[in-house]
């Protein structure tokens, strides 16, 4: 096996292996599934340092984003119950708080998209923007407009909570 | 930030499922990340040369596509197709019909045959090109139908080939051709999938598939010869 694609290898792997796996397991759900989407970013990344390609964490990061949303839509064209059922799954991101998570849920894709890689997985508005190909000031009024959303929907949840109280 | 919104992030960032994952998961998964180097990971390679890759069958699906005919036959004949028994497994259909894809399971010496499978269309490569509004050109597959799929991924830009065709654009310049799936429609800009999924000029792409199958030259759209079958997105 070559050592410098070794090398490069076992670096990307070691700045991005853990942050790869909560990015899976917060939006994948289950252990294994994270661990499956996980080591298929990482066969991706090692076929990528054959053609000693550059592999920044953002560029990993990318790979990650591309195995879920394929991931994503296998789920969806499945037609067997199991499928149906990983669907739900991985529709919507997994948290334990019922109320954060439907809120979640009701946000816009791409701002839910910039709130998590913001406060979930601890990117700064450069990195979020350069992720998702769109400025830093398309990211920053995303996350603005998501805050203030989220902010809105979770008051609203606890007051529907006060009134059925 | 207000001092809702500031309640809002930590109520959300309290809500992360990152923080339950224990040393014990990474670990795992490290591991499994790691032994990538020593597989046949060769064969697939996103982004880049596709002349290298998708010479070997596809396995999985294939498998799945296999188990559902062994299913059927059993339960919807009843009795295996007498002929299939003795057929050489290279006139059944499908492109990955080999004893170690189509039943990994079974002790192949116990079971020396395999019932006909049923139902499975792979695609011949056949494929048209459509011109858009503007002129932009697209290979379009032709084979409707198709339920055996090849599961290869590239990635990479779209792009205009120099015979003004939407293809694989790499950074250096060189092209790969693709074959988009049958329905694909040609817009100015790009291709909508048929599924309504739109994928436009300088926009990355996941596709799922493989090597076009056959020998049909793609013309324009891959004057390399080979083109990538685009079969998931």
């Amino acid at each position: 096996m070559e050592p410098a694609r070794q090398e490069h290898f076992l670096a990307a792997h070691s700045a991005c292996h853990d942050k790869v796996y909560r990015f899976f397991r917060r939006r994948a759900g289950d252990p294994s599934a994270a661990e499956d989407l996980c080591a298929e970013v990482f066969r991706i990344a090692w076929e990528k340092c054959r053609q000693d390609q550059e592999l920044s964490v953002l560029i990993v990061f990318g790979i990650a984003r591309n195995v879920l949303r394929n991931h994503n839509r296998s789920a969806v064209r499945s037609m067997n119950l199991a499928q149906q059922l990983e669907r739900q799954q991985t529709r919507e991101p997994v948290s334990d708080d019922g109320e954060v998570r439907d809120a979640l849920d009701r946000l816009k894709p791409e701002d839910r998209e910039v709130l998590l890689l913001t406060y979930w997985d601890g990117f700064t508005s450069a990195e979020v923007a350069e992720l998702l190909d769109v400025s830093a000031t398309a990211v920053r009024m995303r996350l603005h407009r998501a805050r203030r959303h989220l902010s809105q929907l979770l008051r609203a949840e606890r007051e529907t909570e006060d009134v059925q109280r | 930030m207000r001092h809702e919104e500031t309640a809002a992030v930590e109520r959300l960032t309290g809500a992360d499922p990152g923080v339950a994952v224990t040393e014990e998961e990474l670990a795992r998964s490290r591991e499994k990340s790691l032994a990538v180097r020593f597989t046949d990971s060769e064969q697939l390679v996103p982004g880049g040369s596709i002349d290298d890759f998708h010479q070997r069958r596809p396995r999985r699906r294939f498998r799945l596509a296999a188990g559902a005919g062994l299913a059927a036959a059993a339960v919807l004949a009843g009795v295996f197709v007498a002929s299939s028994l003795s057929a050489p497994l290279s006139e059944q259909a499908g492109p990955a019909a080999t004893p170690s894809a189509a039943a990994p399971e079974t002790d192949s010496s116990a079971s020396p045959s395999l019932p006909e499978i049923i139902g499975a269309k792979a695609a011949t490569g056949a494929a048209e090109i459509v011109v858009g509004g503007n002129g932009n050109k697209a290979a379009v597959s032709t084979d409707q139908g198709v339920n055996v799929f090849m599961e290869a991924l590239n990635s990479g830009k779209l792009g205009l080939n120099s015979g003004g065709c939407f293809a694989e654009i790499r950074p250096d310049g060189t092209s790969t051709g693709l074959i988009f799936p049958f329905g694909t429609q040609v817009t100015g800009t790009g291709v909508i999938l048929p599924d309504g999924t739109a994928v436009n000029v300088g926009e990355d792409f996941a596709f799922g598939g493989g090597l076009a199958p056959g020998t049909r030259d793609p013309g324009v759209c891959s004057p390399t010869g080979a083109a990538f079958l685009v079969q998931s997105w």
